[in-house]
């Protein structure tokens, strides 16, 4: 049975897929409410959809740092034989923070913080460091993958990420999809500025193209789908 | 063929293990200390647990000022070939943090403002006490952990862990009582001012916070009595000892 693992942020997530509710949109019941419509409207949904994986895991949480995404696979790791992972890569400033015992993702004042004082200390190219301790987390879920016979592709979300990131690192580069966002229409964006569902159909469908005009060997089992589930666990497990 | 493979800092690569007829400690520390890493890789305490569990290879990673994510990375980054790998990983100071700068690794430490204002701004913004503060960088290197030891179960390698400070494996086992299978029982005599211990354990060059090679041979058998004693997965494949190998601390990202 196939299973489709996506890993990433908010835009992973499916945050901004929003329905009709009765509670106060400011609420952190509000949001409660909207996850399952987050899950239901997601890229790995669509995908999901379009090449037929049975199973479904979003592990994508709003805010998250790509660190938060790596450590949050391994603290919730699915025993699935035949897996395909798809990795958003978020900003690679965001930082990893625990937090009262849960994974958290350093507030951002921090993170600036930190950036500043990166180049206090001399650091001349933080930008570039920052994607070389992104390609190092990437690197281990590529080992991973690889022992466990599973298949590994990479995207970013913001353009123009996937060539930086292909010539600074050759190895990770059969990897990687080459993808940039098409420009959305007015109505493709939530009022909180994510895109909704409409939006993440759009890069879904551009990211399908991609992965189709490429001749990547991402899997099309065309399954019944079985299972769609958010791994949302903030909880550390040992 | 098996394999051991060792993790950690300063501890782990065997820093103190000085032979003096190999040039001018007073006057050229830093050449007299990098031309000493031989006899540090020969004595250290991943060498002697070779020695004496009869591993064929033994291939250590660690590296001075190394934090426990720099250690885990720097792995993934340059893996073993073999098949048959056991790994002993010395967890290091909490409050070390891997970072990358000008291409090259630059653990930073508390001798970092940035270290330093973050623990600080954690704990007035969010309200917390320095106990919480320490209790999260555990849970920090606990997924490290966690990661590797998936990793291992994977490729049916072994994974025994042990804390350079002396009364971590109480607070582990307190908070994640699951790492007992993995944790190796043992209170670390040397975890503290080297003054206070005998000078024949600890290194002659003044000043120095490490063991020398008597000291690290007492760790060593410690350790490794403490794994028979509690009978802790880890093999003891008493084969003839034939390579050592030290893994330098670069990180290949291309």
């Amino acid at each position: 049975m196939s299973t489709l693992v996506t890993l990433g942020c908010s835009f992973t997530q499916g945050q901004g897929c929003y329905k009709e509710s009765s509670l106060d949109e400011n609420s952190q019941e509000y949001y409660k409410e909207q996850l399952p419509n987050f899950l239901k409207g997601c890229i790995g949904s669509n995908i999901q959809k379009e090449f037929g994986f049975a199973n479904f895991y979003n592990y994508a949480r709003g805010g998250d740092s790509n660190l938060n995404q790596l450590l949050r696979f391994f603290n919730n790791p699915i025993q699935d034989d035949d897996t395909t992972i798809l990795w958003q890569v978020t900003f690679p400033t965001r930082g990893f923070a625990v937090i009262e015992n849960t994974i958290n993702t350093l507030p951002f004042e921090f993170t600036e913080k930190m950036f500043k004082l990166r180049l206090k200390f001399g650091n001349t190219s933080p930008e570039d460091d920052m994607r070389r301790e992104v390609a190092l987390y990437l690197k281990v879920m590529k080992e991973y993958c690889r022992v466990r016979g599973w298949r590994f592709f990479v995207w970013f979300w913001e353009n123009g990420e996937y060539s930086k990131y292909s010539e600074m690192f050759p190895l990770l580069k059969e990897n990687i999809i080459p993808f940039n966002k098409e420009p959305f229409d007015d109505d493709m964006y939530s009022i909180e500025g994510h895109p909704n569902e409409k939006g993440y159909k759009k890069v879904s469908d551009t990211l399908i193209r991609a992965i189709e005009s490429y001749g990547l060997d991402f899997p099309k089992p065309k399954e019944e789908i079985k299972i769609i589930k958010a791994i949302f666990d903030k909880t550390i497990n040992f | 063929m098996s394999t051991l493979v060792t993790m950690g800092c300063s501890f782990s690569q065997g820093d103190g293990c000085y032979d003096f007829s190999l040039g001018d400690a007073e006057n050229d520390f830093i050449n007299f200390r990098e031309d000493n890493m031989d006899n540090f890789l020969h004595k250290c305490i991943g060498s002697n647990i070779q020695e004496r569990f009869g591993y064929e290879k033994f291939i250590n990673y660690a590296y001075a000022g190394s934090s426990n994510e720099s250690q885990f990375l720097l792995f993934f980054n340059q893996l073993p070939q073999d098949e048959n790998v056991t790994i002993i990983w010395q967890q290091t100071f909490y409050h070390r943090y891997f970072q990358l700068a000008k291409k090259g690794v630059m653990d930073a430490g508390l001798h970092y403002e940035w270290v330093v204002r973050a623990m600080q701004e954690k704990m007035e913004k969010l309200n917390l006490t320095d106990w919480d503060v320490e209790q999260d960088t555990r849970f920090h290197t606990l997924l490290r952990i966690q990661s590797l030891y998936e990793y291992c179960k994977i490729r049916n390698w072994k994974l025994l862990i042990w804390t350079w400070m002396g009364h971590e494996y109480e607070h582990l086992i307190k908070l994640f009582p699951k790492l007992k299978s993995i944790i190796i029982p043992y209170s670390n005599p040397f975890d503290r001012e080297m003054g206070e211990l005998p000078n024949e354990w600890v290194s002659k060059i003044p000043n120095d916070p490490h063991p020398n090679e008597i000291g690290y041979k007492i760790i060593s058998d410690g350790l490794c009595d403490s794994i028979v004693k509690n009978n802790l997965d880890c093999p003891i494949p008493n084969e003839k000892p034939i390579n050592k190998i030290k893994i330098n601390p670069t990180f290949i990202t291309t």
